[in-house]
């Protein structure tokens, strides 16, 4: 029998919301001091944030969250260097995540995050399509 | 039939466990690797569902540590996985656990019949 996904809502929008507050404060952290564990917390938190919007049937949510979470693994693994652009990047991306939380909330479903996912893949030639 | 699952995200594991919990089976949650080997120490699960990416001590050391105690052989290992994991997934297999489901594509039906199939129930 399928889950009534429509009973998890309200623990989404919470949960998620907390997530992304939290991005927010770990972005500043990577940007001031270049600290390692808030890109392992930020990377973990993409993660998370990709993985319960996919669940819930938010696509556009979790394609931020998957690009966001492919960036901070190659970040960690040194393969992107963050510059002062990818930062305002992620912060868009981030406030539009935010933005389309409150429009789940106000039943006007997901926003398109297109744009800002398409900008993070061509600054960072990461392809939503590679594993 | 009782069942640990390890994951950070207060959302799947709530999720989860409720669900579970409405088809009868027994479930604990953990929030880390390290407290999935307290929990298992304290009361062997008889199944184990496992989240890779963790904070504290992540799924792939959960698996080494029940390789290094012998413990894999008796304990069936599913592991959480999601988009974009594939290489992790196929890392995890190796280490010992038995199969995966993909929780971003929740399809309930597909899960029970995991379990059943991993767990012999």
């Amino acid at each position: 029998m399928p889950a009534d996904l429509n009973e998890y809502k309200q623990l989404y929008l919470e949960t998620a919301s907390t997530k992304l507050t939290n991005m927010f404060d770990l972005l500043q952290k990577v940007e001031l001091h270049h600290d390692s564990q808030a890109q392992a917390d930020f990377h973990r938190l993409a993660h998370s944030i990709k993985s319960q919007s996919l669940v819930m049937g938010y696509s556009q949510l979790g394609l931020a969250g998957k690009i966001l979470e492919a960036l901070f693994r190659a970040v960690q693994n040194k393969q992107i260097e963050l510059n002062e652009h990818l930062y305002v990047i992620i912060k868009k991306t981030l406030d539009g995540m935010s933005n389309s939380l409150k429009s789940i909330q106000m039943q006007r479903g997901e926003l398109n995050l297109s744009k800002e996912i398409q900008s993070l893949e061509e600054h960072t030639k990461i392809k939503l399509l590679d594993p | 039939m009782y069942i640990l699952i390890a994951e950070d995200d207060e959302f799947f594991q709530k999720f989860y466990k409720n669900e579970l919990e409405q088809h009868g089976y027994e479930v604990q949650i953990a929030s880390n690797g390290t407290e999935a080997l307290a929990s298992i120490a304290q009361k062997k699960p008889d199944l184990l569902i496992l989240d890779i990416i963790m904070p504290v001590m992540d799924g792939f050391e959960v698996l080494e540590a029940l390789t290094k105690s012998g413990e894999i052989a008796s304990l069936p290992v599913l592991i959480f996985s999601t988009l974009g994991q594939e290489t992790d997934v196929k890392h995890a297999l190796e280490l010992g656990a038995k199969g995966y489901v993909n929780k971003s594509f929740f399809d309930f039906d597909s899960l029970l019949a995991k379990i059943k199939e991993i767990a012999g129930t």
